[in-house]
């Protein structure tokens, strides 16, 4: 029982934990400006780097 | 009945022309189960006579399968005891198949002999002991209609009834069983007690049980050497159901915490309070053709705090116009006004400079956004080997953390396949708590309850079956 009590309070502190510290969602702000800087400084000249439009990702029965 | 009869017997021949009998197998289809099912018989094997589980010869050929663990039990033959004041011997044995199982499906009947000369039945099922003895009723009438049999007033339906097949004799019986042999049973509950109505070709007997622990068996036989594994055997499945209901208790908590989560999401206000269109519905050409493009500069908004998870929800407000049959892609651009205001060298209200700025924004060396989301609205008709199928998909939502609070906007290009309002997209951004994690050791204390809670059933250190 006492090892059921250990492992309950462990995985509930570590799932508090990554939720309060938010881990494993994407950053916004500064983290974001790094990212999308070092993407642009790797792309060719002229390549582009954004397909403005998808035309609609749509059902997976329409075999887009 | 001893070995040697037990040998007699399995030499059995075919009853129609003396030929060894072997196991074999038939398959039929099953209207039931509507397939093909093969099912186990007996064949001669030089006349090709079969022997199904309706036939003694059946039981003869597959004797071995349905006995093979005879020897798990908790009972011996020449055991004694006593047991609530009565002192008994064990002294003979029948095993049992339940005749309309292809399986096996056994049960042990442990006679024994009271010292008063009365015979008393240990019945042993799936780790299960109830103690029976005859039992003379005051009423009985197994005839009372076609479909019933009437007990002291209870009625009984004969449809409740099932045939068990002797497997296995052994000891010394009051009487010759045979291999095979055939008993029509109804079991029953009355007034709390159990009750078995047992009826062969000859007589009808009644007994009348309780259910026994298996503690009660190995003290009333004094069988010393389960004695510390029965304790250990209870004690650690206590030890597991107390374990399951701590994994249920935090499955719970986990629940009240996402829930808690959930319903604490905090909107941004204001969002979409004012707006700057700079292009609406403008014609782009390319090679795969024309399309409709939007953009729209919200804002400004204030969010007020920083490092702290966010949610955009994006959809079409489909009461403002709906999409049918087309569909829209959409880029959304969270813009802090700071890095904007730099940009445009103070200009932020100038309309025609934030178009431009906007209109090249692929094109700047630094990212302008504080970040982007990208995603597609459809609706789709079609045929498959279904039949018609109509599907859309007309919402978008994603989570990101924020650094830092203060004032942004939100820069919206919207392109279609048709002209659409640029009122029908809509967005609402909310601050959010995020429970993820407690949905993920949800399912993770939901594994460990239901192993627990089967250990607390299943877990035994006696070479035996034990259920209670």
């Amino acid at each position: 029982m006492l090892r059921s009590i250990i492992i309950t309070l462990l995985l509930v502190s570590g799932a508090f934990m990554l939720t309060s510290k938010y881990v494993g969602y994407p950053g916004a702000g500064k983290e974001y400006f790094k990212k999308a800087a070092a993407e642009r400084k790797s792309l060719r000249a002229g390549s582009g780097y954004y397909l403005p439009y998808h035309g609609g990702s749509g059902s997976f029965r329409s075999g887009k | 009945m001893g070995a040697d009869d037990k040998k007699e017997l399995k030499a059995l021949k075919c009853a129609k022309c003396g030929g060894d009998l072997v196991k074999g197998s038939r398959s039929h289809y099953d209207d039931e189960e509507e397939e093909t099912v093969t099912i186990p018989v007996a064949r001669c094997i030089q006349c090709n006579t079969e022997y199904d589980q309706h036939t003694s010869e059946y039981y003869e050929v597959f004797a071995d399968d349905l006995t093979y663990d005879k020897d798990s039990t908790v009972f011996k033959l020449g055991l004694k005891g006593k047991l609530k004041g009565i002192e008994y011997e064990i002294i003979g044995r029948l095993r049992y198949q339940e005749e309309e199982e292809y399986e096996k499906s056994t049960w042990d009947e442990w006679v024994a002999v009271s010292e008063d000369g009365v015979f008393h039945y240990f019945v042993e099922e799936d780790g299960r002991i109830d103690s029976y003895e005859e039992y003379i009723p005051e009423s009985i009438d197994m005839e009372s209609s076609g479909s019933s049999i009437e007990f002291e007033g209870k009625k009984i339906k004969k449809s409740e009834g099932y045939i068990g097949r002797i497997v296995l004799a052994e000891g010394e019986l009051p009487w010759t069983p045979e291999i095979g042999e055939a008993t029509l049973c109804y079991d029953f509950k009355k007034d709390g007690l159990n009750y078995t109505i047992e009826k062969t070709d000859d007589e009808v007997s009644i007994t009348k049980g309780e259910k026994l622990s298996h503690g009660e068996i190995i003290d009333a036989f004094n069988i010393g050497g389960y004695k510390d594994l029965y304790a250990n055997t209870l004690k650690k499945r206590k030890s597991f159901r107390w374990e399951s209901r701590i994994y249920l208790a935090a499955m719970l908590f986990c629940l009240i915490l996402s829930a808690y989560s959930c319903l604490g999401d905090k909107p941004v206000p204001g969002v979409m309070n004012s707006k700057s269109i700079f292009m609406n519905n403008s014609p782009v050409n390319d090679a795969e053709g024309s399309v409709y493009e939007s953009q729209i500069l919200y804002g400004p908004f204030d969010i007020p705090e920083g490092d702290k998870l966010y949610n955009v929800s994006v959809q079409v407000n489909q009461q403002v116009e709906p999409l049918n049959l087309e569909w829209l892609s959409f880029r959304f651009m969270l813009v802090g006004e700071s890095r904007l205001n730099d940009l445009s060298e103070g200009k932020i209200n100038d309309s025609a400079l934030l178009g431009d700025i906007f209109e090249n924004i692929d094109a700047l060396p630094e990212p302008l956004e504080s970040y982007v989301i990208i995603g597609d609205f459809w609706d789709e008709e079609g045929r498959d080997s279904d039949g018609y199928w109509h599907e859309s998909d007309l919402s978008y939502d994603t989570d990101f953390v924020l650094d830092d609070a203060g004032k942004y906007y939100v820069y919206l290009e919207l392109f279609s396949n048709n002209k659409k309002d640029v009122n029908s997209v809509v967005f609402a951004i909310s601050q959010s708590k995020g429970y993820r994690y407690y949905i993920v050791i949800f399912f993770v204390f939901f594994i460990l309850w239901g192993v627990s809670k089967i250990r607390s059933r299943s877990y035994n250190e006696l070479p035996f079956e034990m259920s209670e």
